[in-house]
This record gives C-alpha cells, structure tokens and sequence, in this order.
C-alpha cells in the first residue's frame, strides 16, 4: 500500500525532480538565444492594468528615437496597444491571449519570428495587466522591470513578492500625481528594497516626462551604446 | 489564475515521465511548491481536480503538495535565515546582498504508478 495516500495501487514509484514549467523554461532559452544572435536587448515590462506601461513605452522611445525599438505587446484582448506604439512609427507585434492572465515563453517565440528584428537593438516586451501570474513565467527577455503607479498605494510591494523578487528595476510611474493622493514615495522604494535588495529604483511620470531622462539613460547604460 | 496553466505543464511532465516508464496508469502525484512561488496550493488543487481526469493517464491520480517556506543565505555575513514577511535583508548583519535558497520553486517531486 502507498503510505503517502493510503491507495492500494502503484507499485513504482518514480523520482522526478524537475521543474513544473520547464517547456517554459525551455522556450525561454531559445528566446534568448535568438534575441543574442540578433544583438537585440530585452525589457519586459509587468505591472497591474493602467499602470502607465505602454505610456511608459512610448515616453521612453520619444527619447530614445533613432536607436532600433521593436514592441510586443500582451493583452487578453484587442490590438489597442499596438496600434498606438505603431501610431510613434515603431513596429509592434500584438499578441492577444484570448483569456490568458499572462504571457508564456511559448507565445513570445511566436511573436519573436513575426518581428523584423533587422537593425532593432532594443526590444520592450509588455506583459498582460497582472502583478501576480507574469510573475512565474519567464520569457527570455534580459531584465525585468515591473511598474506601479502612484494612485494603487504605497503598500503594493510586499501584497506581490514574487513580482518584485525577480525584477531588475522597479519604476514607480504617474509621480506629478503624488500632491493628490497619501502616498509616501520612501515608504514604497524601503519596501521594495528590502523584498529585493538588488533592485534599482526609478520615480518618473511617463506623462509630463519627469524621470525619463534618467531612466532613458540607465538603459542606454544597458544598450552599452 | 495562472494555477491552470501550471496545472497544465505538470500533467505534461507527469504523463511524459509516465508514459516513458511504460506505466497503465497514475495513482500519485507529489509537488512541492515554494510560498513565494505565486502560486495558490489550493488553486492547483482545484485545477488538477477538474485537469488530471481530462487524460487516461492521471485520471485517478491524487495530488500531494508539500509547501515549502522561503529561506535565505547572506552573502556578506554567511547567515542563513528565514525571511520573515518578506524582508529580505540580513536579520544579521543589515546586508542586502542575500540570496534566496528555497521557496520559489515549483517541482515535480515523484509520481506513484501502476505498470
């Protein structure tokens, strides 16, 4: 009899020891490996839904124009984001998940060979609206920066561990917002920090362009350009 | 509700190990899922309850999750420790060059089966 479920079938028992999500994992790989053959560098992009992430996008490729930038975009439905990054004369790939409350490795492949990446040097991958699914699912991309806005609260951090243990950045978006809400922008970079100490920290408004500058010019850093 | 998708990538990996081991059937599948994984036990639970009888193969199977805390090392000061609430500098010595050892996994551990 089996001990662990008192069932009186199975007689082998076999150690597997392996990763639940490693046909991501595997994609992931591959990801990589076709961004780095290309010399594209990756940035996904996570956050909750209105977090200002295509904004973010677009203020960032304002600033960084005349480097190659390519975009895929994740949403459940609709191609709304893609057309506004094409709108800035940026090629963008939309995928749509169909219900799906996050990307996987798997779909980006997908998008990756739909993309042109001739001459592209930077590549913005936007994540489904989600603090908590994207999270376990890694696509490939070189960092990971995730993103909340001022009117969700200086408490967010620690409600999504896992989204602010594997990010590289934390930017903290929409700050000319700051005088109306109780928001305490220490309070939040303290938390973040202290979940993950390896973060760097970024306040910018993706709408007046406060804290662009400095944030464009840490990824330049990162292009080695 | 990612706990579907995860679902569906563990009885991927069950039914492939399975069907390598040339097994009729499986009776146990036992997980362990890390608390800072992201992923809700419960949820899986429920998603491998309406999930695992979908497939010939694990359509008697039962779930076994074992939830494993997160812990800790420093870097700077060796010390290992558990992070309490999420803080992750070292209760030590202040550092913030700490690494996480277990807790964010998510792992197949064995399956029982009937060959």
């Amino acid at each position: 009899m089996c001990e662990e479920c008192g069932c009186s079938e199975g007689n082998e028992v076999v150690e597997v020891g392996e990763d639940i999500l490693k046909e991501n994992l595997r994609f992931a790989g591959h990801n990589r490996e076709h961004l780095d053959e290309h010399g594209v560098f990756s940035v996904e992009l996570i956050s909750a839904p209105g977090s200002g992430k295509t904004s973010l996008i677009e203020a960032l490729s304002e600033r960084l124009r005349g480097i190659g930038i390519a975009v895929i975009e994740g949403d459940i439905e609709t191609e709304r984001d893609a057309e506004r990054i094409r709108a800035k004369g940026i090629p963008a790939f939309q995928l749509t998940t169909g219900g799906a409350c996050h990307l996987d490795a798997r779909l980006v492949h997908g998008a990756l060979h739909h993309l042109n990446l001739d001459g592209v040097k930077l590549l913005f991958i936007e994540n489904v609206g989600n603090l908590v699914c994207p999270a376990a699912f890694r696509l490939g991309a070189h960092q990971r920066w995730v993103i909340l806005s001022v009117p969700e609260g200086d408490d967010k951090p620690a409600k999504y561990p896992r989204a602010f243990r594997e990010a590289s950045a934390f930017i903290l978006n929409k700050i000319d917002l700051l005088p109306h809400f109780e928001f305490d922008p220490e309070r939040v970079k303290r938390e973040a920090l202290s979940l993950n100490p390896y973060l760097r920290c970024f306040s910018v408004s993706a709408r007046t362009g406060e804290g662009i500058p400095e944030l464009a010019e840490y990824l330049m850093s990162l292009l080695r350009i | 509700m990612h706990e579907v998708s995860v679902c569906e990538s563990l009885l991927d990996v069950v039914e492939e190990t399975a069907k390598k081991h040339g097994a009729k059937s499986v009776c146990l599948v036992k997980v362990r899922i890390g608390e800072i994984s992201g992923v809700v036990p419960e949820l899986l639970e429920h998603a491998f309850e309406v999930l695992a009888p979908e497939r010939s193969i694990t359509r008697r199977a039962k779930l076994l999750i074992e939830r494993v805390k997160p812990s800790a090392v420093c870097d700077a000061c060796g010390k290992e420790f558990t992070p309490e609430d999420y803080i992750f500098i070292c209760p030590g010595c202040g550092s913030g060059r700490t690494r996480l050892l277990e807790g964010d996994e998510l792992i197949l551990e064995r399956i029982r089966m009937e060959v």
